[in-house]
């Protein structure tokens, strides 16, 4: 077994924060849709999930010490109590969800993303993760079909509603393709065993999954194209490797206010 | 929309219940959202979600006839009085 402290260069907990840090911002759009969504059932249905993903962040940051896995105050101080560079989210999660169409579709990208992600974790060498992992798969299974229903529905559902997807995909799709951005010492923790597959090999499956999904309603997803040869000019870093984007302070700044009214506080 | 009526049933001994109603867009997205809106915190082991068009109904008028026969209300009040009337009047 492989604990994150012994993994160099703090690649495994690279790894863990990558996946907590989405969950906890993921968590926090869906929180801020209560009450709001288009229909009751759908509304409790989304925070459901949304709540779903603030437990696999808690279940993650615990992992990240184990020492601390049971401490409220400590667990806080290791989510709420860092400064925007010492997380890992992708863009993705970081931006704003002004319109419903972009929680749905953010929904959809990540909870795909998801299922790719934690099955590469399901035989993971990090002490807890890999039954973590088998936990979540049980929910993401659901977040998935009802991800996948709903977006079955909409695009059968007419004009706007194409169209409003369209521009989500548009908008959300060149942001999520980080969410497969390698973390900076990933082959250290391939090589641990933290991870089985490469975020390549993991980005690989998602996308064919994603146009598969999308092709079966007529609908062409907008992927980015590649800008520039890898050799020359390599990817500027983003969210994994600890660049946060314009948009992530406005969300810290939400996300841990009431932490910062007393950090010593039991909730 | 359409409308879908649930029924969840605990593990054991227990009947179906029915629990409420919910609108969906379509079958799938019904069972999926009533297990959010009426199964959450685990009120139920087995869940039936019955699209409304499909339930067949009895109305007022159809069963109304039957709240007017007391005789097949039988709670034994009648049996047990006669008992009682037989055994005070025994020697």
């Amino acid at each position: 077994m492989t604990s994150p402290g012994a993994v160099p260069g703090g690649a495994a907990t690279d790894v863990l924060l990558a996946l907590a840090d989405d969950e906890i911002c993921m968590g926090h759009w869906y929180a801020t849709w209560i009450g709001l969504a288009p229909f009751l059932e759908e509304d409790l249905a989304s925070t459901s999930i949304g709540q779903d993903e603030l437990g696999h962040a808690r279940a993650l940051y615990a992992l990240i010490d184990p020492g601390l896995g049971t401490d409220d105050v400590e667990l806080d101080a290791l989510v709420y109590g860092r400064p925007p560079e010492a997380y890992r989210c992708a863009w993705l999660v970081e931006d704003p969800c002004p319109a419903w169409e972009e929680l749905f579709v953010r929904h959809l990208l990540y909870d795909e993303a998801e299922a790719v992600r934690w099955q590469s974790l399901r035989t993971s060498s990090l002490p807890g993760l890999a039954s973590l992992a088998e936990r979540a798969l049980v929910e993401e299974a659901y977040h998935s079909r009802h991800a996948r229903s709903l977006f079955g529905r909409l695009a059968r559902g007419g004009v706007d509603a194409r169209a409003r997807l369209a521009a989500a995909f548009e908008r959300l799709l060149p942001l999520a393709i980080d969410l497969f951005e390698p973390t900076e010492q990933e082959p250290a923790a391939l090589a641990a065993g933290v991870m089985r597959s490469s975020s390549a090999e993991q980005a690989a499956t998602w996308r064919t999954e994603l146009d598969g999904l999308t092709r079966a309603v007529g609908i062409v997803l907008p992927w980015p194209t590649e800008t520039s040869s890898a050799s020359s000019d390599p990817t500027p870093p983003r969210g994994r490797r600890g660049v946060r984007s314009p948009a992530f302070a406005t969300l810290h700044a939400e996300m841990t206010s009431v932490y910062a009214l007393d950090p010593q506080a039991r909730w | 929309m359409n409308t879908y009526e649930v029924f969840l049933r605990k593990a054991g001994n227990h009947p179906f219940t029915h629990v409420g109603a919910l609108d969906a867009p379509d079958d799938e997205l019904a069972l999926l959202l009533a297990r959010e809106a009426y199964a959450r915190r685990g009120e139920g082991d087995e869940m039936w979600v019955v699209d409304r068009r499909h339930l067949l109904e009895g109305d007022e008028a159809f069963l109304g006839p039957n709240a007017d026969r007391p005789h097949r209300r039988n709670d034994g009040s009648v049996v047990a009085a006669r008992r009682r009337d037989r055994r005070a009047a025994a020697p």
